[in-house]
């Protein structure tokens, strides 16, 4: 063999092991996970634990971000904003600080947590409902709430044409609050009329609520409320044999309803739910489903929360990826930069909407009618049946 | 109608918490702030006896008034007895405490998620004088009545009971006279937790076993026992259904947002005009 082939094998030799060097050099990107392990949001917390650590997985099987291998490390701050600080601040100043935060469960530790994040210019991704959207690092998946309430109402209009008025029992807390601000001009918008009663979330029976509304004569009952309230709402208005149809928004279809209530209860109830909700076999789904079902089950997972939980930790880390390799690097602000005019991929890597983003002025995710449907308040691995389906 | 009978059944509930608070006080002078979480540990056990091991009825009752017995009665050894004779008042924070520790515990075998317990009757909605009621809640409303006489009848006509009532009007005197006012406090916490344990299959299929009902109920609970006046137990009863039928029927026709509001004004007047509730007693004492 020549001097020349053997000199050029050797120096190629010499640059591969060179360049392996440096890839096994490079950093990793650091996921800290700042949730709520213990107590009440364990179930829903572990939920995302399992997704995000699926999303590492997959991204790392196809190189990494930007060749950085994904490291995804979880602190339980038991929903205290003061332990999520510390935590946050530990890691900060420690040797291995994270290029991507996951703050809090909560919003009160989400809150707690940004003013750090926004000094140290490290991205994070919410997975509570903070109402802050417009901080230059943080973004979040979860749908903006005005168009949440326009396509619940656009959807009740589908479904039921000749509706004129909308009765709406929601709980009277931070988050129904919210909701009820976004559902109001919503409704009113759409040329409809609506009518309204609240109610504690822990209150123990909703009956004199239904029967308020009741005395109003909705053509349509949305109905809202999180764990055991849900199942009251449901309950009391079969005691009360009215039988007004009911839609379900994302906080009631949050609850296991067939097992909150009998079967009678659920007569005429639907559920205004993300697409990404509805359950079709793993055959119908899309390679990236797929790919995030298979690989979330592979982290254990046996889909026991709703899978909206699991896929929007997913995409919070698939996007992220995506984003850094649009704006080629791995700081904060550069991915923020990226996330904040992103180009969608011919082959999308995510899942729960149809397509993601976020603008300058709103880091929130702003979907459309087009990702929601009405769908059966059964489940099945997480997710909901079709209408109809039992 | 409706809401009418929607209030009795749920003042049926503060009655229950309200008349555990009243066995418990009667016979030891402590304000049990523990009943809720009984009554919640209650609707667990015939969650349990139900829903789990398919028992019956009567075994599924059994069960579960023995169980919260026990735990009554530790209640009793562990918040309670170590600060007997100590003029701490330290029981109002020990028996917050075990209320914790009972829903901490609930929290970590059966988790926080609500659990559906099916009532054993039929579920027919009954009409009743123009209003709309299930048969558990019908049941519920019973129990309560007649729980409220039979423990008024114990109290003022048993040699036990009237021992209590000896005890909770002067300790000392009762003492003297020779009743054995340990044994009266051990009874009273078993008392209050049986109470709890014998009306929980009845309370879980109208509110879910779920780990939290204690905080839900505990406080309103509270304004009944006051509002009926403390050591009465058909003022607790009285005062439990009152609460509940003020609740809803602000909640239907004012809103929902006013119920607390108006009960404590209610409550605050009620006090300042009768310092003892409806149906305390004050004590006249011959100086």
């Amino acid at each position: 063999m020549s001097l020349v082939v053997v000199g050029s094998m050797a120096l190629t030799a010499v640059s591969f092991s060179a360049s392996a060097g440096a890839a096994k050099a490079k950093s990793p990107f650091n996921v800290l996970m700042i949730v709520g392990t213990t107590g009440p949001v364990a179930p829903p917390s572990d939920a995302e634990i399992q997704a995000t650590k699926a999303a590492a997985e997959v991204i790392n099987s196809q190189g990494g971000i930007l060749g950085h291998q994904v490291k995804v490390q979880v602190q339980n701050d038991n929903l205290d904003p003061t332990t999520a600080l510390s935590e946050l601040q530990s890691a900060e100043s420690g040797s291995s600080k994270p290029n991507l935060v996951f703050a809090g469960t909560t919003s009160n530790e989400t809150l707690a947590m940004l003013p750090t994040l926004t000094r140290d210019q490290t991205l994070s991704m919410e997975l509570a409902g903070s109402g802050v959207f417009d901080d230059p690092y943080q973004f979040a998946l979860p749908d903006y709430l005005p168009t949440q309430a326009q396509a619940m109402v656009q959807a009740i209009q589908k479904k039921y044409p000749t509706a004129k008025k909308i009765g709406i029992a929601i709980t009277n807390d931070a988050f129904g609050t919210a909701l009820l601000d976004a559902y109001e001009p919503a409704i009113t918008a759409a040329g409809l009329t609506y009518s309204v009663q609240t109610f504690a979330p822990t209150a123990t029976d909703v009956t004199p609520e239904l029967q308020a509304l009741q005395a109003t004569n909705p053509d349509v009952l949305i109905a809202s409320g999180y764990g055991a309230i849900g199942g009251y709402i449901l309950q009391d208005r079969a005691n009360l044999g009215w039988t007004v149809p009911v839609v379900g928004d994302g906080q009631e279809g949050s609850n296991n309803l067939p097992a909150l209530v009998p079967a009678s209860a659920l007569v005429g109830v639907s559920l205004c739910i993300q697409n990404v909700s509805v359950y079709k076999p793993l055959s119908q789904q899309s390679k990236a489903f797929n790919t995030f079902f298979k690989a979330t089950q592979k982290m254990g997972s046996k889909f026991t929360q709703s899978i909206v939980l699991y896929s929007l930790s997913y995409d919070d880390l698939m996007l992220t990826a995506l984003a850094a390799k649009q704006a080629g690097s791995i700081t904060g602000p550069a991915i923020a930069k990226a996330l904040e005019s992103l180009k969608q991929p011919k082959v999308k890597p995510y899942v729960s909407w149809a397509t993601e983003g976020f603008t300058k002025k709103l880091h929130v995710e702003q979907a459309g009618a087009v990702d929601y449907t009405l769908a059966s308040p059964y489940t099945k691995l997480g997710m909901n049946l079709p209408l109809g389906s039992k | 109608m409706t809401t009418l009978w929607s209030g009795l059944s749920l003042g049926a509930v503060y009655a229950l918490v309200a008349l555990g608070y009243n066995v418990v006080f009667i016979s030891s002078g402590i304000f049990n702030f523990a009943q809720a979480s009984l009554l919640t540990l209650g609707t667990f056990f015939a969650y349990l006896g139900v829903v789990t091991l398919h028992l019956n009825p009567v075994l599924t009752i059994l069960m579960a008034t023995a169980g919260c017995l026990i735990v009554g009665l530790i209640e009793e050894r562990v918040a309670i007895r170590p600060l007997s004779g100590k003029l701490s008042r330290a029981e109002l924070v020990t028996t917050v405490g075990f209320a914790a520790l009972i829903e901490g515990t609930i929290a970590l075998i059966w988790g926080t998620v609500p659990l559906q317990v099916p009532f054993f009757g039929s579920t027919t909605v009954l009409t009743i004088f123009g209003g709309r009621i299930i048969p558990d809640s019908l049941v519920l409303i019973i129990f309560v009545i007649v729980l409220a006489l039979a423990l008024h009848v114990w109290y003022k006509y048993s040699l036990s009971g009237l021992a209590s009532i000896a005890v909770a009007e002067d300790r000392v005197a009762a003492q003297l006279r020779g009743i054995n006012v340990g044994r009266r406090s051990i009874v009273a916490f078993a008392m209050g937790g049986a109470i709890a344990g014998l009306a929980g299959i009845l309370v879980a299929p109208q509110t879910y076993a779920i780990s939290n009902l204690g905080d839900a109920i505990g406080l309103t609970a509270f304004i009944a026992f006051a509002l009926g006046g403390t050591g009465s137990l058909l003022g607790a009863t009285i005062g439990g259904l009152a609460v509940g039928i003020i609740e809803q029927e602000v909640a239907r026709y004012v809103g929902s947002l006013y119920t607390n509001s108006i009960l404590y004004v209610i409550l605050l007047f009620i006090l300042l005009v009768m310092p003892n509730g409806l149906f305390g007693r004050s004590t006249v004492r011959a100086i």
